[in-house]
């Protein structure tokens, strides 16, 4: 270490050999991120990522975020080099800008790397002995109030100088392993240099061939986590949506239509390869469409047939950039947030195939999530304006003789439920959960049934955002109308998703697959449509890409397990095929399936089945639509065949899992 | 007290903004966060490794020094 200007005395003398050079600062913040920070987030989501990604993967992603790291270390040292060197001018002593300047980049680090390892130790803690420590706000605040009482207390006795100088020699010590990791990881990732995504570097148009005369637009709108009851856009029943309702009078609405599974990923993964999710495995925490069928999805086939292909999506969990479908996609924007992390999440868009990266900052960017939380107390961090915005431009801007495909995806009625200001307060009153600090339970979380009454005031401010995103889309729509653009394209909305506010549990995760979270809302325009019309048989999230292509009159995907809608569509009959949702969480693509959770849905019967416990339900939704009569012993010949009939689908995918994803597997 | 005012205000400065900015629960899709086997086995060995690293470098530094002294001594007699 190189001493300072000047001989140390006094209270400089405590910092002696810690003058703030570049190096030294670059050397100190890459320690702290690089071999404190990052070890400690890959480490604690490396089995779960592992369950999607192979380790090769893992490791390359890993070695990209170390990579980067090195820039951010770089630059951090920079501003803290110019902070000492204003802090000299301004006419500072030494001491204190030496000091200052260790802590302005110290304590961010410490937090950080304090944060990370505290988050670590309590997962670590959990796992070991089983026990879920769980910790309310107040508790957390007194334990954040505790940690930083010892802090000061440190500071006060041990002097400031003294605090910096042992943070300062505890990272520098570690300055020999991080430039020894930054260089291997350097090496790694120019070997295997990762791709940028492709409209990030260039937004040259491409070549088509022609499309087949007559195909219309088509323009797929998907509202996250919008239950068919709450939308209410088919027949006579009471609507949230109005705008929708009446865009319906000449459209074909879906009465029993049903996601593929219970949280977004996987259902934009069966929207992009027109096969279910024990098929394409693509998860929510980053799994990739499977490279045998990464070329063949509806993006490809449309773009094959001759469309311009755009994805507008409100986050990249649900943008093909997080499936790994962008390369079927002519632009793939992800809409711009007021949140900071979602900000920083959607940066990573800029290497799509790195489909960890943002898993490592999940505690990180909690601290980013609690700035949200204060900034924005009744603001919806992903406004639909934010995706409708571009869409009149990028119609305009395509070539006039060429067909467009639209994929939408808004964030609204998802969580946080907060309407606009022209709906709230419409069903709930002022003084209740009027602000995001207001909704005490967790969303995707079991609540206890005594906790019912609040739910239901949750469900009327969900049903606001619900008319909130009722009037954004009816806006959209009166502006295609005015283009002249309406009329004569194929228009669909439906959702990925439904919402639950009952039953105990509240949001759409936790494994539940009752009828608010996967019976969901299809609305589709057909070019010209005039007269409405209502379809209650039962069909599947599964059959909409190959009802999109067959409307395009694209070639359909080789894989695909739907069947099209368009029969339906057209008045004529369509033998009906059972319906298959499921939820994979805790399933990995690299192992066996031995459990899960999955339905079966055969005419009005509804079977409910848990493959580990090889447990059963079985629901008549036309006698019993609430599914609170579980008739499987009252009706065991209909349980076999339902079960049977699962259990065998179970067998195929198994099959399938095995020949795609072992080859290159890591061994469970 | 060592601590002069500057200081003082600085760590108090410093505590609120720990307080202010608990983490709060992020919004859903990315986080695992599961633990499992692996994590259970590496983490404890990472934490012996940098706690090591950091705390007895130099008793370890000093030990294989004198190891290396003596062997050196010895081979020189």
């Amino acid at each position: 270490m190189t001493g300072g200007a000047s001989a140390p005395s006094g209270g400089k003398a405590e910092l002696a050999g810690l003058r703030p050079t570049l190096w030294q600062l670059f050397c100190f913040c890459l320690a702290g991120l690089g071999v404190i920070w990052l070890p400690l987030a890959v480490m604690q989501q490396m089995d779960a990522l592992l369950a999607f990604v192979s380790g090769r993967e893992l490791i390359a992603d890993a070695a990209l975020m170390l990579s980067l790291l090195i820039a951010v270390a770089f630059a951090t040292a920079l501003v803290g080099r110019i902070f000492a060197g204003l802090l000299g001018r301004l006419g500072v002593g030494d001491r204190r800008a030496w000091l200052l300047t260790w802590a302005l980049l110290g304590l961010p680090l410490l937090f950080l790397c304090g944060g990370q390892f505290a988050a670590a130790l309590k997962l670590w803690v959990q796992n070991v002995h089983g026990a879920k420590l769980i910790i309310g706000d107040a508790w957390r605040v007194g334990f954040l109030a505790i940690c930083a009482a010892v802090l000061l207390l440190t500071g006060w006795t041990m002097g400031a100088a003294r605090l910096i100088r042992a943070l300062a020699d505890a990272f520098l010590s570690l300055r020999v392993p991080a430039l020894v990791l930054s260089a291997l990881a350097l090496g790694y990732t120019a070997l295997h240099q990762p791709p940028l995504r492709a409209d990030f570097l260039s937004a040259q148009p491409v070549s088509r061939p022609a499309a087949a005369s007559a195909a219309p637009d088509i323009i797929l709108i998907t509202l996250d986590s919008l239950a068919a009851d709450d939308a209410g856009l088919c027949g006579e029943r009471v609507s949230f949506m109005p705008r929708l309702k009446e865009f319906a009078r000449g459209a074909t609405c879906f009465e029993r239509y049903y996601s593929v599974s219970n949280v977004t990923s996987p259902t934009t993964g069966t929207m992009e390869t027109a096969t279910l999710p024990w098929t394409h495995w693509v998860s929510a925490y980053g799994g990739r469409i499977p490279a045998q069928i990464k070329q063949a999805t509806l993006g490809h086939a449309l773009q094959n047939a001759g469309y311009g292909t755009h994805s507008i999506a409100a986050t990249l969990g649900a943008s093909p950039l997080r499936s790994g479908a962008h390369s079927g996609y002519d632009s793939t924007d992800v809409a711009d947030s007021t949140s900071l992390h979602a900000t920083l999440y959607n940066s990573f868009s800029v290497f799509p195939d790195a489909s960890s990266l943002p898993s490592f900052f999940f505690v990180a960017s909690s601290v980013l999530a609690s700035i949200d939380l204060r900034r924005y107390q009744d603001l919806n961090p992903f406004p639909a304006d934010a995706v409708y915005a571009g869409v009149p431009a990028l119609l305009a801007n395509e070539p006039p003789a060429r067909p467009s495909f639209l994929w939408l995806h808004v964030w609204p009625p998802h969580s946080p439920y907060l309407p606009p200001a022209s709906t709230k307060y419409r069903l709930l009153p002022r003084g209740e959960l009027d602000y995001r600090r207001d909704f005490p339970l967790l969303v995707n979380k079991l609540y206890d049934v005594k906790q019912q009454p609040l739910i239901d005031k949750y469900r009327l401010r969900y049903r606001e955002t619900v008319m909130g995103a009722d009037e954004k889309l009816g806006d959209l729509l009166d502006t295609l109308q005015a283009q002249g653009r309406l009329d004569r394209a194929m228009v669909v909305v439906t959702a990925d998703h439904g919402e639950s506010f009952e039953r105990g549990m509240l949001g759409h995760g936790s494994g539940a697959l009752h009828e608010p979270v996967i019976r969901i809302p299809l609305l589709i325009k057909m070019p010209g449509q005039k007269v409405a019309r209502t379809i209650d048989t039962p069909v599947s999230q599964l059959d909409l890409p190959s009802t999109l292509l067959d409307v395009a009159r694209a070639r359909q995907l080789p894989q695909a397990e739907g069947k099209s809608l368009l029969p339906l569509l057209l008045g004529r009959p369509r033998a009906a095929e059972p319906v298959f949702v499921m939820d994979l969480e805790g399933q990995s693509r690299f192992r066996k399936i031995r459990d899960g959770r999955y339905v079966v849905i055969d005419g009005a019967h509804k079977l409910v089945y848990q493959l580990a416990k090889d447990h059963a339900e079985l629901y008549d939704l036309t006698a019993d639509p609430h599914e609170r009569h579980d008739l499987a012993a009252a009706e065991p010949a209909v349980t076999a065949r339902l079960r049977g009939l699962i259990r065998a689908r179970i067998a195929e995918a198994e099959v399938r899992r095995e020949r795609w994803f072992n080859a290159s597997a890591p061994r469970p | 007290m060592t601590m002069n005012f500057q200081a003082r205000r600085w760590l108090v400065l410093s505590a609120c903004l720990l307080a202010i900015l608990q983490p709060a629960p992020a919004f859903a899709y990315i986080d695992p966060s599961s633990g499992g086997l692996l994590f259970q086995i590496l983490a404890p060995l990472f934490a012996a490794i940098v706690g090591g690293w950091v705390f007895l470098r130099r008793a370890i530094a000093r030990l294989l020094h004198a190891i290396k002294e003596r062997l050196t001594r010895k081979a020189g007699r």
